[in-house]
C-alpha cells in the first residue's frame, strides 16, 4: 500500500499527559491497527526514552512530531537526538506563537528567517523540518503575496517540508489540489479530517472538524493528487470530538482504510491500462 | 458552448437601492460598468416590478433571476410570479430552507410540500423556478443541532440526509433549478467545481463570491474570513471555469456579502476578473 494510516495523537491529548495514559494510547492505537503515529501535545514531563520504549513495544512508527518552537530554537541537539532514537526524520511545528502570527505576512517572513539555522542543522543531520499550516498562512502581504507561497518559495526545498491539513485548506477556500502539487516532494504527511456543519445556538451554520467519513470532504481526488506528490502518511486528526475520541479514531481509521483501498484499486486499473 | 453572461447581484449594492431614484441610478451605474444583467433581490418594497423592468429594458440590462423569500412563496406566490414575468427573468427564485426548516426530516418534507405547488405554478407561467442553495443544505438534519450535540450519520453517507440532495430527488430535472454560490459552498467545506458539475442540466445561474483571510482574533480556531470582491480573495475562480462550461451555466452573477471599499468598485473589480476568465 502506498499510503500509511497514521494517528495524530493531538486528537487524544487528554490522554497524553501521563506515562500510563500515553502507554494506553499507544496500546489502543496499535490494537486498532494503526501502523504509525504523529506525536503532538505530549506532556514534557514524559521522558523521551519512555516514548522510545512505547514505540518498540507496540511497533508504531513515529513519522513526524509537533515540537514546541522554543525547543527547536533552544534545544535542537536534544530534539535531534530524541528524533533519531524514535527513528523519526521529521521535526514538525504545529503552530507558530503569537509573536509571529500577530504580525501577519511580516511575522511569517521573520519566522522563516529565524528558522533557517535550525532547518540547516536538521538537514546536516539527515532530517527535515515540517511546517503544519492552518489558514493564517493564507493572508497576503500588502503586495498581494500569500504567506503560504512565501513559505514554499523562500525556504530550502530539501529541508523545509509541509504538513497540509484538509480541513484548513477547505476553510480557506483554496484550490487544495493545486497546493498539494505545489509542494510535490515536500510533503510526507497530510492531516486528514472531515468538514462537518452544525448550527450554533443562534442558528448560524458553523463548520467544524469532524470524524473522517462523516462530513463533506471528498477524498478521492485528494488521495490521487497526494499519491503523485509523494505523500505517504495520512494522519487522522480531529480537533474536537463530541464523543469518545478513541471511537472517533477507530471509525476514522475504518473509513480511511476504505479510501486507501479504493485508491489502490484505481491506481492498479490505471497502471494496467498504460 | 455559449459563454456565460455576467450579472450584478443587487444584494451587493443594497445600500444604494433604498429609494426608487437610487435604484434607477444603480441600474445605470451597473450598465455603465459593463454588466449584461442583474440578479434582483429585495426591490419590491422600493419600486414596482413594472417600473423597474421598464428602466432595465431601456438600459438593455437583462434579469437573470429574481429571488423571492419563503414568506412570499407562502403568502403571495402569484405576485412573485407576476414580478418575475415583468422582469422577463430567466429564473424565478423561491425562498430557501432556513435553518429552522432543517431541524428534522419532517420539517424538510414540510418545506418541500410548501414549495411544490408554487414550483408548478412558476413553470406553468413559463418561468424556470430555482432554489438558491445555502450552507444549511449540506448538513445532516437533526433536531436542534448544536456543535456539541450533532448526530452522527453513517460514515460516507452524511450527504443522503442533506436537504440539497433531497430537493434534487424530490424535484426532477426540469422542474426545479439550483443556484450555487461559491462562498456558501466553501463555507460548507465542499469542492466548488465538483458541486457545479453535480447540477449540470439543473442550473442556469451561478453566483461567484469570494473571501480572504485577514488577521483576526488570536485563537487559531477562528481566523477571520472576510468577504471581498470576486478575484480579490482566495477562491480559484479560474479552476472553476471548466466545470462552469461542462454545466453549461448561462449566467455568472458577481457580488460580495460585505464590502470594505465602495461596493460598486468591488462589483467592477469582480466583473473585470470574471471577464478575464471568460474571454
Amino acid at each position: 500500500m502506498h499510503f500509511i494510516p497514521t494517528a495524530q495523537i493531538f486528537t487524544l491529548r487528554k490522554y497524553t499527559q501521563t506515562p500510563e495514559d500515553l502507554a494506553m494510547c499507544f496500546r489502543r492505537l496499535a490494537e486498532m491497527g494503526f501502523p504509525a503515529v504523529q506525536l503532538s501535545m505530549i506532556s514534557p514531563k514524559i521522558p523521551a526514552d519512555f516514548i522510545t520504549s512505547l514505540r518498540q513495544e507496540y511497533g508504531l512508527d513515529i513519522c513526524v512530531t509537533h515540537t514546541p518552537l522554543n525547543r527547536i530554537f533552544n534545544d535542537l541537539p536534544a530534539v535531534i537526538q530524541e528524533h533519531k532514537a524514535w527513528n523519526c526524520p521529521l521535526v514538525g511545528l504545529g503552530n507558530p506563537p503569537e509573536r509571529y502570527t500577530d504580525l501577519g505576512y511580516d511575522g511569517y517572513a521573520r519566522l522563516v528567517e529565524d528558522l533557517r539555522p535550525a532547518v540547516a542543522q536538521l538537514k546536516e543531520n539527515g532530517m527535515k523540518f515540517a511546517y503544519h499550516s492552518h489558514c493564517h498562512e493564507f493572508q497576503r502581504s500588502p503586495s498581494g503575496r500569500l504567506v503560504y507561497d512565501m513559505l514554499i518559495e523562500d525556504t530550502d526545498p530539501e529541508a523545509f517540508t509541509f504538513i497540509q491539513d484538509t480541513f484548513w485548506m477547505r476553510y480557506g477556500g483554496l484550490n487544495h489540489l493545486k497546493y498539494i502539487e505545489k509542494v510535490k516532494g515536500r510533503m510526507d504527511v497530510l492531516h486528514v479530517k472531515d468538514f462537518t456543519l452544525a448550527t450554533d445556538l443562534l442558528g448560524n451554520v458553523v463548520g467544524g472538524t469532524g470524524t473522517l467519513g462523516e462530513g463533506n470532504i471528498d477524498y478521492a481526488p485528494i488521495l490521487r493528487t497526494c499519491r503523485q506528490a509523494g505523500v505517504r502518511y495520512l494522519a487522522i486528526e480531529q480537533d474536537y470530538c463530541s464523543r469518545d475520541p478513541f471511537d472517533c479514531m477507530s471509525d476514522a481509521l475504518t473509513w480511511l482504510n476504505r479510501l486507501i483501498e479504493e485508491n489502490e484499486r484505481e491506481t492498479a486499473v490505471q497502471e494496467a491500462q498504460l | 458552448m455559449t459563454k456565460p453572461k455576467i450579472a450584478a447581484q443587487l444584494y451587493s449594492v443594497r445600500e444604494y437601492c433604498k429609494t426608487e431614484q437610487d435604484v434607477y441610478r444603480t441600474f445605470e451605474h451597473i450598465k455603465a460598468m459593463g454588466f449584461d444583467g442583474v440578479e434582483i433581490e429585495g426591490l419590491q418594497s422600493v419600486v414596482s416590478a413594472q417600473k423597474a423592468a421598464l428602466r432595465l429594458q431601456s438600459l438593455n440590462l437583462a434579469v437573470c433571476a429574481t429571488r423571492g423569500s419563503l414568506g412570499e412563496v407562502e403568502t403571495c406566490p402569484e405576485r412573485m410570479i407576476e414580478d418575475a414575468l415583468c422582469y422577463n427573468a430567466q429564473e424565478c427564485g423561491i425562498g430557501t430552507i432556513k435553518s429552522m426548516y432543517n431541524r428534522s426530516n419532517a420539517t424538510i418534507e414540510q418545506y418541500m410540500d410548501i414549495i411544490a405547488p408554487v414550483v408548478e405554478k412558476i413553470s406553468e407561467a413559463g418561468l424556470t423556478p430555482s432554489y438558491a442553495v445555502l450552507p444549511h443544505d449540506f448538513m445532516p438534519c437533526a433536531d436542534m443541532v448544536t456543535l456539541k450535540e450533532s448526530k452522527r450519520p453513517a460514515p460516507g453517507e452524511a450527504w443522503k440526509n442533506y436537504s440539497f440532495y433531497r430537493l434534487m430527488d424530490r424535484f426532477s430535472p426540469g422542474t426545479l433549478n439550483f443556484t450555487l454560490d461559491t462562498l456558501w459552498l466553501v463555507l460548507a467545506g465542499l469542492d466548488v467545481s465538483d458541486s457545479i458539475r453535480q447540477i449540470k442540466g439543473r442550473s442556469n445561474v451561478l453566483r461567484f463570491r469570494d473571501h480572504k483571510i485577514e488577521i483576526g482574533p488570536r485563537s487559531i480556531n477562528h481566523p477571520n474570513r472576510t468577504p471581498c470582491e470576486v478575484g480579490g480573495g482566495l477562491l480559484d475562480f479560474a479552476s472553476f471555469m471548466p466545470a462552469v462550461c461542462e454545466a453549461d451555466i448561462q449566467w455568472i452573477t458577481v457580488g460580495q456579502e460585505l464590502a470594505a471599499r465602495d461596493p460598486f468598485e468591488c462589483l467592477q473589480l469582480g466583473l473585470n476578473h470574471v471577464r478575464s476568465l471568460i474571454g
